[in-house]
């Protein structure tokens, strides 16, 4: 029921346009937090001094030899469109920045492209203008514009054409996105759908689907809760199955899904904090459905106009602050506490550590002193690790509170933007008020303890 | 029809051949081009065996090894063919699938390991290879067909020691993500040769597509003594496209009504007035080319080098149709026919092929051949619990044909057999059925597998129908759209071959594909209304049921009631029996009789008390 | 069975419980409570009654909503018109020119024009044979196949030759012609140039569905046997099979434009949506209609024949009220209504009125819902079945005016239970209150012990009174039995003869309780018992069949209830009257009442509710029969086989109060 209303909320037949006024304005609770949070580190965790104080001038430099991204969309029916485009925009964009097929894992769990009701047969597009077809680069080359080169393949910003969806249809289940995760298989399971990392690979993760309060919906069937999640992500890490992970998600009430994490090395964020909605961006009145969802609409047009080549050097700080509550309407969260070294670490990570693929192998630094250098550091590492796993608890509820609260007098804009949407779409929201919640428990318990007697005394009274 | 007498030449052995091979035929009185794409390549078996896979797909080629498979045949198939207007199927229907995916193959049984076990290996490994959901054929949709398939490859000792299995996914969509897999596995990839038309954007835009692959092992006539076995591995991609549609301007599908300058009205009509148009009905052919349709020529050539020199392109059109060629070779400028072929240029590579036929009004009508057999299928009945299944199929040859007519049913669909009838729709009488094979379903396990044989008089009409059950499925067994409805396999009706079409490689005969049925289960309604007349009607029950109880009730003492006559009666009789009985077998006997008399008594007062 | 104290004493575990069953068991012998059943029923009805009468407020009604997601009511933009509207003047030329052509030639031509658009077709010729009279036509349907469709479902567009006001339907067929032309678009080639394909607008490649048009002879007989056929449920000896079918109906739309070949521009949409026996489409599909027409296309909706309605609490009741009761009568009200039993949604589009909108908008609004209804990935569902509509935008749902019906069930269960209670009593302590109660001193009082417990039990507790069954059984079950025959009947009798007949039954049934009461009296001389229990039958009987047809047709079961809820106050005429009247009252006491009772017979009520509209009886009894034949149509059933009995047995109770007190 939240999500139909949540999603009611979401959908903006006139979407209104993106607006580029860009303002660079570093969020000041974002900056305060920052230094608390680090102040807390120092001081928690002696062996972080120590590291930071031998730590290797560039502490920015990607220690890790590959990368994977695990895209998912979790939701089914046409009217789902956009939630199919979010995600083959992510996939079109870390294709176009280098990361092969073969380490890309997408679950689509329903099909746009062929779908007879989509007028663009085996397209997929994420805006009205139509300018970019998500799901295959065309191949559309007439003699003259192609001057005798070797073309077809290479076409537009140099993707290989084609598409590969390793999870479709009813295959994208809760338990099959759990195994991928944990690499728990059948001997049968061919091996391009696995998740083979290891701990020296990074790992971009991206969701998108209808989610509520710490839950998110897969086809409309079933749900995967922020402990799932978490507990996978634990396995994850203690098999070593990655070395950094970035954890994006796009729904409803975003931010409570990745608040049950505990394990190390994950930078999260979501689009919208807890009772908020994340909207749509903008509908196609000839395909006849939303398109895209502002938070991955801003993603993306961050990712196309900054990271242009494979070489830029734009850091995960400025993708976060480029989600500013006028963009994308709702509250963008971003969880840094579980990631070592804190976030002047993540937010000092190149984007493309994790969008990209990683550029050259790192050379095994086989000096004697370095080697015992490095020996020794591992060790501060590995206590450090501890000792910040302890933190984390604490800097958790901070963090997450300091996240939902962020820019409130922007909040309430956001709330009477919200009719608009509504007006058309002749449904009363009445009943979305926060303080409400409490009435329904309350009545859906009362409603249970009446049958519950009711049951009892029908039992006893023959 | 051409392609009939073409889809079995590469099999003219060579020891390691590619050739890629267009037909185009524009379909008649519709405004449909049919294109049916044909890659085969062979590879010398003990070479294959060996692991030099020349031509062959590797990562094909390794899961065929790894899961013993003997022969192949993988169908991706959406939409559906339009026999009245388009005639016969391209290659007689054996290059086609049902709705969706279609898997069936030739497993050794001798080696060690299961087959079933080897099978799903097999779709696994396939499900990886080609993006497709096939990994979900498990034993409920895989069944051993008798009489409707036959191995196409030259095997030395037949099929014996070999299994054979089929399965099919109805509603498994067929999308850019299955050709792009599809095209890897050509030599050139896709990027020069014929295979550089096939485009998702139109490929999936076709009113009818089917995909295949197809690996058998053909040996020379002479058996296993004269030249060395070849494993062969056909690629076909046939679509069936609106020209008009195709050619449409890529960035704006929607069709707004056109300005009325550009229609074009029947003047002829009483009601005059401006603002009125009656529209004429189009005549003469269209104008078509390669380019406008695929939206790019025909890049390069895929030519490997080995000799050969057969057509790339055939077209078939009347003779007095124009054509324009751009670069490429004719061959034949027209046979009998009235196909003409062209060789695509080796060299340079990276130029550009095309041909152009002109808009033009033809002069002779061509005939349509008329198809082997029209069949229909339809789910009749309606309501929650029964139905009915009902197939009508209709020979319009003068002469008769013997069908073998395949239904692989899920297991939530419960065949009444006994209802099964197969009847002449103008006499009513039951059609002698020559062979039936059917095998019951078990829950959860396995579907259910009818096969039948029987013949289609000349000109006659059958139908075919049965009842059937539908089973209340298990709340989790439910899929996401469990209200859209459940599909069912198509069926599949193979026209044995007889001395009027014995077509060339007649001993298939050929094939006709029914569409895939949607059947609506009884599914679990969440709705609030039907909870709340629930849950009150419940209540109700409740309360007023005991109320009632207790105030209708007359409470007496067990001794006041007076046992009914009847039961004494009953329980004299038995008395008496037991007394009989007792007699027979002694005295010992006796005494529990007239227990069983006393007990009988105090049950009576119980009974009467109530 | 145990006896009852020693269970209590027994169960010591739960004395409370051991409470209430007492002070049940003790008001099970209070006198009291058989004073109480006839205000509790009159309060249940009441009740009933004041319920639906606040429904229309606001507190109890709410604004509609689609809530089906795959919908995406008016999010396309819609194409239809321009040179779209010559076409279709042309098409509608085309039909006006077959006003008066015999129907194989319409037929044949509606064919031509179907075939020339590039749509398969096919034809059906249909027989009905009611009452003597044949009803028979020929539908003609094109189909279009989705292009890129799996063949497994299909939504359909109606446009019935003559509407239900038989008149000739030519705007909608032309329309109807005009929109498959305008979904499948086959563009006419053009002889100037090739270019004009790279510009030009071919064909929807969106229809995930068939479609279907069809345009029966008439609009609920020609409708009704194509939907049967589609189902093969059919007698192919009168209905001819349909040659070309697609895969399962997910929705069907029929239209209403009788405008001539000139056309007429229309102010509202007549939204019609009852189906047979009061089924409703899906609420979903006549939300989505409305919000399109209304938010997209800018045109009024209206239900019920309400052309004013301005929102207020009369008009919004009279809508409800209108709209029970042609769900209560359970007829077709438009071509949509057959697809109804078929588990297939369906609405009727109806133009009305004199104003600004023309055919084009009509278009458009059809095809923004067929856009939507394209977008459904599964059977309709997600919203109500059971709902009353007081506006095109407001409605209660099932939950909220479901307990109306059931009181007034209720109330004849309660009445029932009371009279079988009181049969169950000795004669003598009937009437007056227990004689052991409070002022006989210690009442006499009876030991009984069994095993270790020990009981005292009040003697009258111990007295028996046996039901005579045997009669009232027979008796309720024998008028029941007559009430169907003479629904048999009133099916199958001529058309001619229906006035007389009724006539005749009607006096027959008038007379049937007085003569049943007498000639019993004299011959099985059934007791004042005995008639109690066959009015607590037949009033249990009553009251379960309307609590069960309450939740399949709640009008009918609120209206035969309503009609019949004097029947639970009936009782036999009593022997002599109380003291404050005199004697001499009896008889034309005895006279009003008979009168009253024979008011509220069915006869009585159908005559005078025909009257009221000015219908006569023989058309209505007509309508039934053909319904029944037709449709399936069991309006007439409840009538004769649950109401007329119940009356008969409440008339019986009456007169035995006269033949029966001289025993």
């Amino acid at each position: 029921m939240i999500v139909y209303q949540c999603w009611w909320k979401e959908v903006k037949p006139n979407g209104d346009e993106c607006d580029d006024g860009h303002d660079d304005d570093d969020n000041p609770n974002n900056e305060l937090l920052s230094t608390n949070t680090e102040l807390t580190m120092r001081l928690l965790t002696l062996p972080t001094a120590l590291l930071a104080c031998l730590a290797f001038p560039d502490s920015s430099h990607a220690t890790h030899t590959s990368n994977w991204a695990v895209l998912v969309s979790t939701s089914r029916f046409w009217f789902n469109y956009r939630h199919m485009a979010n995600t083959l925009s992510l996939y079109r964009t870390v294709k176009r920045l280098g990361i092969p097929d073969s380490q890309i894992i997408l679950m689509l769990p329903d099909d746009m492209a062929c779908n007879p009701r989509n007028t663009f047969a085996g397209s997929v597009f994420n805006d009205k203008g139509r300018g970019l077809d998500l799901y295959d680069q065309k191949k559309d080359i007439s003699p003259e514009e192609e001057a005798g080169g070797e073309g077809g393949e290479t076409v537009g910003q140099g993707m290989p054409a084609g598409i590969e969806v390793d999870y479709r249809g009813n295959e994208v289940t809760v338990e099959s996105f759990i195994r991928l995760l944990t690499d728990r298989w059948p001997a049968s399971h061919p091996t391009s759908k696995r998740l083979m990392t290891d701990d020296r690979s990074n790992i971009l993760i991206y969701m998108t689907g209808h989610g509520g309060d710490s839950f998110l919906k897969f086809q409309d069937a079933e749900e995967i809760s922020s402990h799932d999640l978490a507990d996978a992500f634990e396995q994850m890490y203690e098999k070593k199955r990655y070395h950094e992970l970035l954890f994006m998600i796009d729904t409803c009430q975003a931010n409570t899904m990745y608040t049950e994490f505990y394990s190390p090395g994950i930078v999260a964020t979501g689009s919208s904090a807890k009772d908020q909605s994340s909207y749509s961006h903008h509908a196609d009145q000839d395909v006849g459905v939303a398109v895209i969802d502002r938070w991955t609409y801003y993603n993306l047009d961050f990712l196309e106009t900054r990271l242009n080549s494979t070489a830029s050097d734009v850091r995960l700080g400025e993708l976060f602050d480029f989600y500013t509550f006028d963009r994308v309407h709702s509250d963008a969260g971003v969880r840094y506490d579980l990631f070592p070294g804190g976030e002047h670490e993540a937010r000092n990570r190149r984007v493309l550590d994790f969008f990209g693929n990683v550029q050259g192998v790192d050379v095994e630094t086989a000096g004697d002193g370095l080697a015992a250098l490095g020996d020794w550091r591992a060790d501060l590492e590995a206590l450090r690790r501890i000792a910040e796993r302890q933190a984390a608890e604490e800097v958790n509820a901070t963090q997450i509170r300091t996240d939902a609260g962020a820019q409130p007098e922007k909040h309430k804009t956001g709330k009477n933007v919200l009719p608009a949407g509504e007006a058309n779409m002749g449904r009363d929201m009445t009943s979305l008020t926060g303080g409400e919640g409490w009435l329904k428990k309350a009545l859906g318990a009362t409603s249970l303890l009446a049958l519950g007697g009711v049951w009892f005394a029908g039992g006893k009274i023959r | 029809m051409l392609l009939s007498s073409l889809f079995l030449l590469p099999a003219a052995v060579l020891a390691q051949t590619y050739t890629e091979h267009l037909h185009l035929s524009p379909l008649a009185q519709t405004s449909h081009l049919l294109a049916a794409f044909n890659f085969t390549s062979t590879t010398p078996l003990p070479a294959y065996e060996s692991g030099h896979f020349t031509h062959f797909p590797r990562s094909l080629a390794q899961i065929l090894q790894h899961t013993k498979t003997r022969e192949l045949h993988l169908r991706f198939a959406w939409g559906r063919w339009d026999d009245e207007q388009w005639g016969p199927r391209p290659r007689m229907g054996r290059r086609e699938g049902g709705t969706g995916v279609e898997i069936w193959a030739w497993l050794d049984q001798d080696h060690g390991g299961d087959v079933e076990e080897r099978w799903s290996g097999l779709v696994n490994g396939l499900s990886g290879l080609f993006c497709a959901s096939l990994n979900f054929i498990d034993s409920t949709r895989t069944t051993h067909p008798v009489l409707s398939f036959d191995p196409e490859g030259t095997h030395a000792d037949g099929v014996t020691g070999q299994e054979l299995l089929h399965g099919t996914l109805p509603h498994e969509v067929v999308c850019t993500e299955n050709l792009t897999p599809f095209l890897k596995l050509l030599p050139c990839k896709g990027k020069a040769g014929i295979s550089s038309l096939l485009d998702g954007h139109k490929v999936f835009d076709a009113n009818w597509q089917t995909m295949s692959i197809d690996v058998r092992p053909i040996c020379p006539a002479g058996g296993n003594g004269g030249g060395e076995c070849v494993l062969e591995i056909q690629q076909t991609v046939d679509v069936v496209l609106d020209v008009e549609r195709s050619m449409r301007a890529r960035g704006d599908p929607i069709p707004r009504p056109r300005p009325i300058e550009e229609l074009e009205c029947d003047g002829g009509k009483g009601y005059g007035g401006g603002d009125t148009c009656y529209p004429k009905v189009k005549e003469g052919e269209m104008g078509w080319s390669l380019s406008r349709i695929f939206g790019t020529p025909v890049r390069g050539s895929c030519h490997l080098g080995d000799g050969h020199a057969d057509a790339d392109i055939t077209l078939e059109v009347p003779l007095d149709r124009m054509v324009n060629v751009t670069n490429a070779q004719p061959l034949d400028a027209g046979n009998e026919q009235g196909i003409r072929s062209y060789r695509l240029p080796n060299h340079p590579p990276g130029q550009y092929t095309d041909l152009a036929l002109p808009q033009q009004s033809v002069t002779q009508a061509v005939v349509q051949p008329q198809p082997p057999l029209y069949a229909t299928r339809t789910i009749t009945g309606s309501g929650q619990q029964h139905g009915g299944m009902h197939a009508h199929l209709r020979n319009p040859h003068p002469y008769a044909q013997t069908i073998t007519y395949f239904e692989s049913l899920p297991w939530f669909l419960r065949p009444y057999i006994h209802t099964l009838r197969v009847r002449n729709s103008e006499t009513h009488e039951n059609v002698k059925l020559e062979k039936m094979f059917y095998t019951p379903a078990k829950d959860r396990e396995r579907g259910t597998h009818l096969e039948l044989m029987f013949t289609v008089s000349a000109g006659g009409e059958v139908e075919l129908s049965y009842d059937f059950e539908k089973a209340v499925l298990r709340y989790t067994e439910y899929p996401p759209d469990a209200n859209r409805g459940f599909d069912v396999a198509p069926a599949v009706i193979r026209v044995l071959p007889n001395d009027n079409n014995t077509g060339d490689g007649g001993r298939q005969g050929s094939y006709i594909r029914t569409t895939s049925l949607l059947l609506p289960l009884p599914t679990p309604d969440f709705s609030m209304p039907y909870n709340v007349i629930i849950l009150t009607s419940t209540v109700i029950a409740l309360g007023f049921g005991s109320i009632f109880n207790l105030l209708t009730r007359r409470f007496v003492l067990a001794e006041e009631v007076p046992a009914s006559k009847l039961a004494l009666r009953v329980k004299a009789i038995v008395g008496v029996a037991q007394d009989v009985v007792g007699r027979l077998k002694g005295t010992k006997a006796v005494e529990m009789g007239g227990d069983a008399v006393g007990s009988g008594k105090g049950d009576g007062m119980g009974n009467g008390a109530g | 069975m145990a006896l009852i104290c020693t269970r209590l004493s027994s169960n010591a575990a739960s004395t409370w419980l051991t409470v209430t069953e007492a002070s049940i068991l003790a008001l099970r012998r209070d006198p009291r409570i058989l004073k109480l059943p006839p205000y509790l029923s009159a309060l249940c009805i009441v009740i009933g009654v004041s319920w639906l009468l606040v429904l229309p407020l606001n507190q109890y009604s709410r604004q509609t909503y689609v809530s089906e997601n795959a919908i995406l009511p008016g999010q396309v933009h819609t194409y239809y018109g321009g040179s779209e509207h010559d076409v279709f003047r042309a098409y509608r030329h085309e039909v006006a020119a077959l006003a008066d052509s015999s129907v194989e030639e319409r037929s044949q031509k509606l064919n031509d024009i179907f075939r020339g658009i590039g749509l398969k077709v096919a034809q059906q010729d249909y027989t009905y044979s009611v009452g003597g009279r044949n009803i028979s036509g020929r539908n003609s349907y094109a189909m279009l196949q989705g292009p890129r469709a799996d063949a497994t479902e299909a939504i359909v567009l109606v446009a019935a030759w003559r509407n239900m006001d038989d008149a000739i339907n030519y705007s909608a067929v032309a329309l109807v012609m005009s929109l498959a032309r305008y979904f499948k678009r086959r563009l006419s080639l053009l002889a100037k140039s090739t270019c004009t394909f790279i510009d030009g607008k071919p064909g929807w490649s969106i229809w995930s569905k068939d479609i279907i048009f069809l345009i029966p002879s008439d609009s609920t007989a020609g409708t009704q046997a194509w939907v049967d056929a589609y189902h093969d449920n059919h007698d192919p000896s009168t209905i001819s099979s349909l040659p070309l079918k697609a895969g399962a109906l997910q929705g069907a739309v029929a239209l209403d434009y009788p405008a001539g070949p000139w056309g007429h521009r229309f102010d509202k949409l007549h939204v019609v949506y009852d189906g047979i026996n009061g089924q409703l489409p899906n609420l979903d599909l006549f939300n989505t209609a409305v919000s399109i027409a209304s938010g997209q296309m800018g045109i009024g909706c209206t239900i019920q024949r309400m052309w004013q309605h301005n929102d207020s609490y009369r008009e919004r009741l009279q809508t409800m009220l209108r709209g029970m009761i042609s769900q209560g009568l359970g007829h077709a009200s438009g071509p949509h209504s057959a697809f109804m039993p078929y588990h297939v949604d369906a609405i009727t589009l109806q133009t009305v009125g004199d104003g600004w909108h023309d055919e084009m908008s009509l278009g458009r609004t059809v095809e923004s819902l067929f856009r939507s209804l394209n977008n459904l990935l599964e059977h309709l569902h997600q919203s109500f079945f059971f709902y009353l509509l007081m506006h095109a935008n407001r409605f209660v749902s099932i939950g909220t005016y479901l307990p109306s019906a059931m009181l007034v069930a209720v109330s004849f269960s309660i009445t029932a239970i009371a009279l079988w209670v009181q049969s169950g009593r000795p004669p003598k302590s009937a009437g007056k209150t227990l004689p052991s109660g409070e002022k006989g001193g210690k009442p006499d009082m009876t030991v009984i012990k069994e095993g270790g417990a020990v009981a005292l039990v009040p003697t009258a507790t111990l007295e028996v009174v046996e039901r005579q069954l045997a009669f009232p059984l027979a008796a309720v079950l024998g008028l029941h039995f007559l009430g169907i025959v003479s629904f048999y009947t009133f099916n199958h009798v001529a058309q001619s003869s229906l006035r007389s007949s009724f006539f005749l039954f009607a006096v027959l049934s008038v007379l049937l309780p007085p003569l049943a009461t007498f000639i019993l009296s004299r011959t099985v001389r059934p007791s004042a018992q005995e008639y109690t229990l066959l009015h607590s039958f037949s009033l249990l009987l009553l009251g379960a069949s309307l609590s069960t047809l309450a939740t399949l047709n709640f009008s009918l079961a609120l209206l035969v209830g309503l009609c019949a809820s004097p029947f639970s106050f009936i009782r036999p005429f009593p022997a002599r009257l109380p003291a404050s009247l005199p004697p001499s009252f009896r008889a034309p006491l005895f006279v009003v009442s008979a009168v009253v009772l024979t008011a509220v017979s069915p006869m009585a009520i159908l005559g005078l509710s025909n009257a009221y509209w000015g219908r006569s009886v023989v058309d209505l009894l007509a309508d039934a029969a053909f319904g029944w034949t037709v449709w399936g149509m069991w309006t007439g059933f409840v009538i004769w086989g649950v109401w007329w009995p119940a009356w008969v047995v409440g008339a019986c109770v009456l007169w035995s109060g006269i033949f029966v007190e001289e025993k």
